[in-house]
């Protein structure tokens, strides 16, 4: 019992200094049958303790044991992207999780009343989602399809309209068309002839390419046709009172949306075989839709109402197929059970927990039918890793085997990770410390100090009342209304929200360092009296001190300048010494841990001389200098 | 003084083309290439590199045909980027570039008309590099009547004043009034092959201009030297072409061919042109480039072209050989800052990895044995 107590005493000090040193790690082995190894990964990971080293590295990414695993979730993950890609499309709102320990537990929940062995129900998540994925694509097949016809009905009543005023109301007739080019758009000497026959062709086209088409046209047939161009209007174009009757162009989900033209080329007979053969290669070369139009004007009519029809029933026919699509979509929208978030969000979560299962089962080696790993684990986590494979054991008594013992790993020259703990106050500091060097394992972390080190020196950077007061205010705001803003998906605010209480120490110190320097956005403060009052100042009294800060006196003074630089520069010298030398005195605190007699003695030692006898002597002198009279 | 103010228009377009530089496939890479079992392994091996968003959403087993257009769209996309961003000389440079892809596209179409290909399979086969909208219209022209070609579509082209060019030369050759009939006979027999060694010809000679007088002395001393190498390869090519050709037979007409097609700049240029134009063999050929750098002993290597049939897969080309000289030169592009040649230095250099892919994923399909000589047959970029 003495040396459980050595040990337990061993345990004692790093809880209570766990942000200045990391946590002292353990190098475990880990040995299982192969049959148990997901479920035991799988109870593992929820501890979020162990750290696997990974043995096959050597082995490339398609070697590995479990690697068409990973290859299926992947997939899987592509596929859920797919979906939250339609679902944003089609203005479907996702629910999602915050909380990674809310879905294991309902994920354990659901998995409980399956009465099934719980890796099994990757492959029944992922035919699921490979049905209904598949179902989803072809309904949009289809909705495209039916967007491509009904777009094309549109087109041709487009066409049918806005040809009606060259055609006249009596009828597409040589002498009519002749007449309605008359005026001042009269391309040709109209002789009024009967033998003269007029043929036309008319379509859409895509806008962009309608100036292209009318070039090559008037080259191909030598200006012997006569084109017209009219815009279809895009739906934001239409004015109000049309909005209603006229029929718009439909989105499909792939295309962006493409403004159309119609066309109406006429020209003359007489060689009318090669001139329409010729036109109608060219819009085939321009991926141009023609469209008929019928002479006489009853028929026209007729094939009007025709096609009003039409655009009716095939209309109705896209509705039918969104709403399908849309159901589908909110099923996977949907939350499943008694969970908050969304179906395919929580799919997306199980997908993500069981890529990383796999991806650390690839890092174990496997002999015969065992599985041999290697772990770190922060030491006083490993009794309850031990504890959770016992409940394990007992709870699921098919697993067996399972060996957690300690294994040595100074032999082996590894060296531990660093493992620090965090809450959300210490994170942000620790994160400016990892810019510059992570810590090594067991060395004083600079992150302890640096909470109240970096706000102090942001504050005498700042240095002033007003401005470090807003910034105060503003870093309260953040962190007491530090919930509400997070739940709010699209507030600004949601970057800053982890550096709220780095804000808000910078704005306390910030002020601080404002009343020092006597600052309030650039204006002094008369808080206790000055001690030179008047118009021409004079000391009221010899003794007279302002109590604290800069005496506001200075202000719009001739040497003012001289004075503030001199001490604020001054300032910033005595307090930089310090630090550095704190800095070198944590060295030396670090090579007494690491029990390392060549970095005292060869390291530390100069340091601190060298620093002392030049800037700490700076400093003393600074100080001397302060506090002697000048006269 | 180039590198105070190059950045000023430049700066941007250069930096993305270094940028682009360190997307290229290293030694280990071609490697793991050489050795997947089958395409599909190919294929993972390539999705670990920067082509991964343009082959991952392809089946498996993807088709080479299909392997060769994806890369080529991913470098099409990265070069309309470059030339979207370029001002000024820069995008003249850069549009004058992808002029020569549009002479190749075009005349591969005239070519498809001619074969009566589906103007479908034509279209997809274009290289994206070359694109412009007036391509898909020239299907509706016959295949044969290049006047009406020229001045339907071809007009409004970056490709037309080359053509025009071109049409003119032809018809001007013979005398001054001959028929429609006779034009139409002379087109019936042009080649599409000697219609795109033309205009390729009048294009560098063009380039060469543009680059003469408009880049800075930097940018001239690479481009210069390089547009050089090219036209004097071609020469050769040309000349080698014709050594053992039975369609030129008599000297005269092998001399005047070559005359026409063999560009007007380079280093061979005048001084070895009467060598040239006389051989008749390759022996005559490597005496007559004698004096130039080291092309005599990079034609030493070069198979006898008159004796063609025994060339295989493995028997080094004359291409291949030019492939190589030039990578060194555009690997070299990189070392030097302020200038052009970094943005064709980089083109060329993805087109040759391209085609290390390429033949790699044939050398995979065919499942050859890992000894023939055919899976050495690649060149790495900024190897040396």
């Amino acid at each position: 019992s003495q040396t459980n107590k050595k040990k337990d005493r061993h345990f004692y000090f790093p809880q209570i200094m766990s942000l200045f040193r990391s946590d002292r790690m353990g190098y475990y082995s880990i040995v299982m049958p192969r049959e148990s190894s997901w479920e035991i990964l799988n109870e593992l990971g929820t501890l979020d303790s162990l750290q696997f080293v990974d043995l096959n590295s050597h082995e490339t990414a398609f070697n590995r044991p479990y690697s068409h695993y990973v290859k299926r979730c992947e997939d899987m993950e592509g596929k859920i992207a797919a979906v939250e890609l339609e679902m944003k499309k089609f203005n479907k709102y996702i629910e999602r999780c915050d909380d990674p320990k809310l879905f294991m537990k309902n994920l354990k929940e659901f998995l409980d009343t399956r009465n099934k062995a719980e890796h099994t129900y990757f492959e029944e998540a992922e035919n699921d989602l490979d049905q209904r994925v598949d179902a989803l694509n072809e309904q949009i097949k289809t909705y495209d399809t039916l967007i491509e016809k009904y777009n094309h009905l549109v087109e041709y009543k487009q066409v049918l309209t806005k040809t009606r005023s060259y055609i006249g109301e009596s009828g597409f007739k040589a002498q009519n068309v002749a007449e309605g080019l008359g005026g001042d758009e009269a391309p040709i000497d109209y002789v009024a002839s009967k033998d003269i026959k007029f043929h036309y062709l008319a379509g859409v086209i895509d806008k962009a390419e309608s100036v292209r088409f009318r070039r090559i046209l008037f080259r191909v047939t030598r200006g012997m046709t006569w084109t017209s161009l009219i815009d279809i209007e895009r739906p934001e174009e239409l004015s109000d009172d049309k909005k209603g009757d006229e029929n718009t162009l439909m989105k499909t989900t792939t295309e962006e949306f493409k403004s159309k033209t119609v066309f109406l080329v006429v020209y003359q007979g007489g060689s009318h075989d090669m001139m329409k053969a010729k036109l109608n290669k060219l819009c085939d070369s321009f991926g141009a839709s023609k469209y008929g139009i019928p002479e006489d004007p009853v028929q026209f009519n007729k094939k009007l109402s025709e096609i009003d029809n039409d655009i009716r029933q095939a209309s109705n026919i896209v509705q039918v197929t969104r709403n399908q699509i849309e159901n589908i979509l909110d099923q996977f929208g949907t939350p499943r059970g008694r969970t908050t978030y969304s179906y395919i969000e929580e799919l997306r979560l199980f997908t993500l927990k069981e890529k990383v299962i796999y991806h650390n089962l690839n890092q174990l080696k496997l002999q015969n039918t065992i599985y041999h790993g290697y772990a770190w684990c922060p030491a006083e986590q490993a009794n309850k890793v031990k504890d959770t494979l016992n409940t394990l054991k007992q709870v699921k008594s098919h697993i067996a085997g399972v060996e957690f013992t300690e294994a040595d790993y100074k032999s082996q020259k590894l060296t531990p990770p660093t493992h620090l703990r965090l809450n959300d106050f210490s994170r942000p500091f620790q994160e400016i410390v990892n810019t510059y060097g992570v810590p090594r394992y067991r060395e004083a972390n600079p992150g302890l100090f640096t909470i109240a080190t970096f706000p102090f020196l942001f504050g005498v950077m700042f240095g002033d009342i007003g401005h470090g007061a807003l910034l105060a205010i503003f870093g309260a705001y953040l962190c007491l209304a530090n919930d509400s803003i997070a739940k709010d998906k699209t507030s600004l605010m949601n970057s800053l929200l982890p550096a709220r209480y780095l804000l808000l120490l910078q704005g306390i110190f910030a002020c601080y360092c404002g009343f020092i320097y006597n600052d309030m956005s650039s204006v002094p403060l008369n808080l206790f009296g000055t001690c030179y009052p008047g118009k021409n100042p004079e000391r009221s009294s010899l003794d007279c001190v302002y109590p604290f800060g800069v005496d506001p006196v200075w202000y719009g003074m001739e040497n003012e300048l001289a004075f503030m630089n001199s001490l604020k520069m001054k300032l910033a010298i005595i307090l930089g010494v310090i630090h550095m030398t704190f800095g070198i005195l944590l060295k030396g605190v670090n090579a007494i841990h690491f029990k390392s007699c060549i970095d005292f003695v060869f390291e530390f030692i100069p340091m601190i001389t060298f620093m002392s006898l030049t800037f700490g002597y700076m400093v003393v002198l600074v100080f001397l200098k302060w506090s002697l009279p000048w006269n | 003084m180039e590198f105070t103010t190059f950045g000023v228009d430049d700066g941007y377009v250069e930096a993305m083309a270094r940028g682009f530089r360190s997307s290229f496939l290293t030694e280990d890479i071609y490697t793991n290439l050489r050795n997947a079992k089958d395409i599909t392994e190919f294929k993972l091996v390539l999705e670990d590199t920067d082509y991964f968003p343009y082959i991952s959403n392809e089946p498996p087993n993807i088709p080479v045909s299909l392997l060769r257009a994806k890369l080529k769209r991913k470098l099409a996309d990265e070069f309309e980027y470059l030339q979207a961003q370029a001002v000024g000389d820069l995008a003249e440079f850069l549009r004058l570039v992808s002029c020569k892809y549009m002479i190749d596209n075009v005349v591969n179409v005239i070519e498809g008309i001619k074969n009566k290909i589906e103007p479908d399979i034509l279209l997809a086969n274009i290289d994206p590099l070359g694109y412009f909208p007036e391509i898909k219209n020239m299907k509706i022209v016959d295949a044969d009547d290049y006047g009406t070609l020229y001045s339907t579509v071809l007009i409004d082209t970056p490709v037309g004043p080359y053509f025009m060019k071109f049409l003119e030369d032809v018809i001007g050759e013979g005398n001054q009034n001959i028929s429609m009939h006779e034009i139409q006979a002379l087109f019936k027999d042009l080649k599409p092959e000697t219609i795109r060694t033309s205009l390729k010809k009048m294009w560098l000679e063009d380039f060469f201009a543009f680059c003469e007088k408009n880049l800075s002395d930097v940018s001239q001393d690479f481009m210069l030297d390089l547009l050089n190498f090219e036209a004097d390869f071609k020469t050769i090519q040309i000349i080698y072409n014709s050594i053992g050709n039975k369609d030129f037979a008599s000297a005269a007409n092998r001399s005047a061919t070559r005359k026409r097609l063999c560009p007007a700049l380079g280093y061979l240029y005048p001084d070895c042109e009467k060598e040239l134009n006389k051989c008749s063999n390759i022996e005559e050929l490597r005496e007559a480039v004698k004096g130039i750098s080291n092309y005599h002993e990079l034609l030493k290597e070069a198979p006898d072209p008159s004796k063609r049939e025994e060339f295989g897969p493995q028997t080094k080309s004359l291409d291949d050989m030019m492939y190589e000289e030039e990578l060194k030169k555009y690997s070299l592009a990189f070392e030097e800052q302020a200038q052009y040649g970094v943005f064709y230095a980089y083109l060329k250099l993805k087109e040759q990895e391209i085609r290390n892919i390429v033949w790699l994923a044939e050398m995979n399909t065919r499942k050859l044995p890992k000894n023939n000589a055919g899976w050495k047959k690649y060149l790495v970029p900024f190897r040396f």
